[in-house]
């Protein structure tokens, strides 16, 4: 919406972004920071926008200039008790500099790919999909293939070869059998690449709204990496506590904690989805998945602590599902270790394709991504 | 001529409120302005405005998005806010043009009210002060619209890679152009006499052509605008090159007086509205509303112990209010300064129209250096609080800046050092710069005249690496000429003036010990520094044959 007549601006706001990018690859040293100072949660926080800084001669900093307030000569001009008006800090705050600017979705994902040394993901199974078209027309067919436009046209035609179309008369609509034509039909395979991403989420008593929120995180950000390497994936949301049962988007991420947890029920809901039956859900259809097709991908996010009976049982009905399954990733919400739960899994199956993490602030959730979804180096 | 744009079409309201606004302070407050045209606009056109200093039609470059995008991410944040921003659109021809001012529409109807005040204030300022009215432009807006559609032609012929690598250099050299240009007459040769032989006819041609041949007046006099110099004379340029740096002079020239009169500018316009606040008889809710978004930016931001930089509101304010006070008490002149005793100096009847005449005039002829030079009296100091001090440091970082003086007459110096040329050093080109070693290289000498009175050498416990003298030289003891140029920025500089001037570039220049250096380039990638005269004990070694002695009795 643009109330003066011309946008001053325009292209130049692409030509920056170009800009920026050119200097990043050919790693010139004029990229610097602009920093401004934003108040979030009672804190001064810095935020850095980059910047391409044009040289330009000026005195250096020992040339002076006047300042306004209290002080005696020879002290400093900003003590260091912590109020260090606009002094840089020492790099503690990478993912405030990253979003100084404006992020959009390709950018966000360009950086993942670069900084976490993302693999790009290659589809395992493919699905041949049947299309049909029908590129021509010929003299013989089924009835149900016939096309009456062309078979008039054709009439038309030989009547007035014939000469029997005339402005004078009307025109007699007589079909003969060398008017007829039908549709000619051709099968085409078309390679569907789609993957299924299950998300499993942990929704008892004992997780803090600090863990969900990181759980909704991730999410959404596997979400974003795996749009970015498929044309087509499918969510599916499950949640649980000591029951499981499969949830609608909307609500999923509006859930709170409570109740118990296992595991169990989760695999006996992806076991169900396989075979075709039914299971425990809150959306409007059953979902069935025939795991030859496509590529599934099951993120599970919990704190770790199910009851110790069911453990043994859990890692047995897992190495069930890792045989159909592409990616197995755990992610376990504590601030160091695995539980027994997680390393008993990773010994029984210490095989690529189930992935550990662990995270419990926001900071370390790009580690998980590159645990997840990283390049292996040896 | 006043009007109030919204969505691209004439508000009548707020026409009507403009209009009563601008007759009042043309009538009590005496002031002369061409019509004015208000935009009111959001966030995200004010900030792609102010990237372009306030003209619609602005020759694209990526710098624009940038200042944009930082613009609009400090006005989110809340770092700091732009009210208002008004542009030097009237012209000097008979026919006059009106002033074009964008206001952020986020203000509620009285702050919106005294920034048509304050925006009245600057028209003034532009139609009045004699720096601005010096620079002025016939028809800007389509001048800008011409040089825009010139360099798309040109872009469009030549591409837009080696256009944006010409604009980005030309950039850099924005600030090196003459704030204080001289006319010079010129001097027509004689004619030749009709009495003249062919032999002396011979002599003069061929000193005419000699002279072309040897360029040694290349320039005649000292240049001080190097942008100017470089496109006119730099021999290794296509005509699209010389067009586009001479467009983008063009700009630079228009738009570098006003960092010199900022502080007037400022102040001048804040006392406008500030009167109009208390004079109008605005109903009452509006005047406490008005006076909270007064006192918030007269003062510094964030009040904390100490802050850096003078806000030029609030010392342009004070500076105006202490001359309406004095002339309008009378209390100026020779019989005043000679008076001793304190009570009589207190001002008493102050007649306002007086003051209001005086800060009139003052307004039309002064700059920012002449406003401190000659109305920052010790008297002033005394009444302002004595709240300012002088700092430097030896790094960027601000944990290194420490306060070095408080006294009034070292921070009336530092504040005249730093309004003299918009705060960045003067560069010049000596005669015969331009044809250096005849060999077509260029010649820059960093101009440190004058400046002893204003600044004093002063003693520094470690020196540090860039300008500094290497151990090889004699130093008495370290200490530092606070004139010396930043390294880093000087460095890079001097490759932007090579890629336009394409020959050798020399710089002479000071470090940080005091002796003169050059710093040369010629590849166009590294830069070479020497002193320009080396060390030669010439009086030691003839005091040594005088007496006899040898040097190790020293």
């Amino acid at each position: 919406m643009i109330n003066l007549s011309i946008d001053p601006i325009g292209p130049a706001r692409m030509r920056y972004r170009k800009k920026l990018d050119k200097a990043r690859k050919k790693e010139i040293k004029r990229l610097r920071y602009a920093q401004l100072l934003a108040i979030k949660k009672g804190k001064l926080v810095p935020v850095r926008i980059p910047i391409y800084h044009i040289p330009k001669i000026k005195y250096g900093p020992w040339a002076p200039s006047v300042g306004t307030g209290l002080g005696e000569e020879g002290e400093k001009v900003f003590p260091s008790t912590g109020e260090g008006g606009s002094g840089r800090e020492g790099g503690t705050m990478p993912i405030d500099a990253i979003y100084g600017e404006e992020l959009g979705k390709k950018e966000l994902i360009a950086w993942m790919k670069e900084e976490l040394e993302l693999e790009f993901l290659k589809p395992a199974k493919t699905q041949l999909r049947e299309k049909l078209k029908y590129p021509a027309i010929s003299k013989r067919g089924d009835a149900s293939l016939l096309d009456l436009d062309e078979t008039i046209e054709a009439m038309i035609e030989r009547q007035v070869t014939e000469k029997k179309l005339k402005p004078e008369t009307k025109m007699k609509i007589k079909i003969e059998e060398e008017d007829l034509r039908y549709r000619f039909p051709k099968i085409t395979y078309k390679t569907d690449r789609d993957a299924i991403l299950i998300f499993i989420r942990d929704v008892s008593g004992s997780i803090t709204p600090q863990e969900l929120e990181l759980s909704y995180a991730l999410s959404l950000l596997i979400q974003l990496w795996l749009e970015e390497c498929y044309p087509r994936v499918e969510m599916v949301y499950i949640a649980h506590n000591a029951e499981a049962w499969e949830d609608t988007e909307y609500n999923y991420y509006r859930l709170r904690s409570g109740g118990g947890t296992a595991f169990i029920p989760t695999y006996t809901i992806i076991r169900a989805m396989f075979e075709g039956k039914d299971y425990p859900r809150k959306t409007p259809r059953r979902r069935k998945i025939t795991p030859d097709t496509v590529d599934i991908y099951v993120v599970q996010m919990t704190d770790g602590e199910n009851t110790y009976s069911e453990r043994e049982e859990a890692i047995n009905v897992v190495g069930l599902l890792l045989n159909h399954v592409t990616r197995f990733c755990y992610l376990e919400e504590r601030s160091s270790g695995y539980g027994t739960f997680a390393t008993k899994l990773k010994e029984k199956f210490p095989i690529d394709k189930l992935r550990l993490a662990r995270a419990i602030n926001m900071e370390e959730i790009w580690d998980a991504m590159r645990k997840f979804f990283g390049r292996k180096t040896g | 001529m006043i009007k109030v744009f919204i969505r691209g079409m004439v508000d009548e309201d707020l026409t009507k409120i403009a209009r009563d606004i601008g007759s009042f302070v043309e009538k009590k407050y005496k002031l002369t302005f061409p019509g004015v045209r208000f935009h009111i606009l959001d966030i995200e056109e004010l900030s792609s405005i102010v990237a372009t200093s306030g003209w619609a039609s602005f020759p694209q470059h990526w710098s624009l998005g940038q200042d944009y995008l930082i613009q609009r991410r400090a006005h989110q944040l809340g770092d700091w806010r732009i009210f208002e921003l008004v542009v030097d659109s009237g012209s000097t021809s008979k026919k006059k043009e009106p002033v074009e001012a964008y206001i952020y529409a986020g203000n509620r109807l009285t702050d919106i009210k005294l920034v048509m005040a304050h925006v009245f204030g600057h028209a003034h300022e532009f139609e009045n002060n004699w720096r601005l009215k010096k620079s002025k432009l016939e028809a800007p807006t389509g001048q800008f619209f011409k040089f825009q559609s010139r360099i798309r032609e040109i872009e469009s012929k030549v591409g837009v890679e080696e256009v944006e690598e010409l604009i980005d250099s030309a950039y850099s050299l924005f600030n090196l152009i003459d704030l204080y240009p001289t006319k010079r007459i010129k001097k027509k040769p004689l004619p030749p006499s009709p009495l003249e032989t062919d032999e002396e006819r011979r002599k003069r041609l061929m000193k005419k052509t000699e002279k072309r041949g040897k360029k040694e007046d290349l320039p005649k006099h000292r240049e001080y605008d190097i942008l100017q110099f470089l496109f006119k004379n730099g021999e290794l340029l296509a005509p699209w090159e010389r067009e586009v740096l001479e467009i983008h002079y063009k700009i630079a020239k228009f738009l570098s007086p006003i960092r010199i009169t900022q502080i007037l500018n400022e102040g001048f316009a804040a006392l406008v509205d500030y009167r109009y606040g208390a004079e109008a008889h605005l109903p009452i809710g509006e005047v406490f509303d008005y006076m909270k978004h007064r006192t918030a930016s007269l003062f510094q931001k964030r009040q904390r112990q100490r802050s850096v930089g003078v806000n030029p509101y609030a010392l342009g304010f004070a500076l105006l209010t202490y001359i309406m006070e004095k002339w309008g008490a009378g209390q100026f002149g020779f019989e005043y300064e000679g008076e001793s005793c304190a009570l009589s100096r207190i001002p008493q009847d102050i007649d306002w129209e007086k003051g209001w005449d005086k800060v009139l005039e003052v307004v039309a002829t002064n700059t920012d250096y002449t406003l401190i030079d000659t109305y920052f009296t010790f008297e002033f100091w005394n009444r302002i609080g004595r709240n300012l001090f002088t700092y430097s440091g030896e790094s960027w970082e601000p944990k290194d800046w420490v306060i070095e003086k408080r006294d009034f007459q070292t921070v009336k110096n530092v504040l005249l050092f730093r309004t003299y040329n918009g705060g960045s050093p003067r560069i010049y080109i000596p005669k015969g710069g331009g044809n250096h070693n005849n060999k077509g290289e260029l010649y820059l000498v960093h101009d440190t005249e004058g400046f002893e009175d204003l600044l004093q050498p002063k003693r520094v416990a470690d020196p540090r690496t860039g300008l500094i003298p290497t151990p090889e030289e004699k130093v008495p003891a370290p200490f530092i000429t606070q004139l010396t140029l930043d390294p880093e920025e000087t460095v890079e500089t001097l490759k932007e003036i090579y890629s336009i001037w394409r020959r050798s570039v020399h710089l002479e220049t000071i470090n940080i010990g005091g002796k003169k250096i050059i710093m040369s380039i010629s590849d166009g990638k590294t830069v070479n520094t020497e002193l320009k005269e080396k060390t030669y004990d010439y009086y030691e070694d003839e005091f040594i044959f005088l007496i006899g002695g040898t040097k190790q009795g020293r």
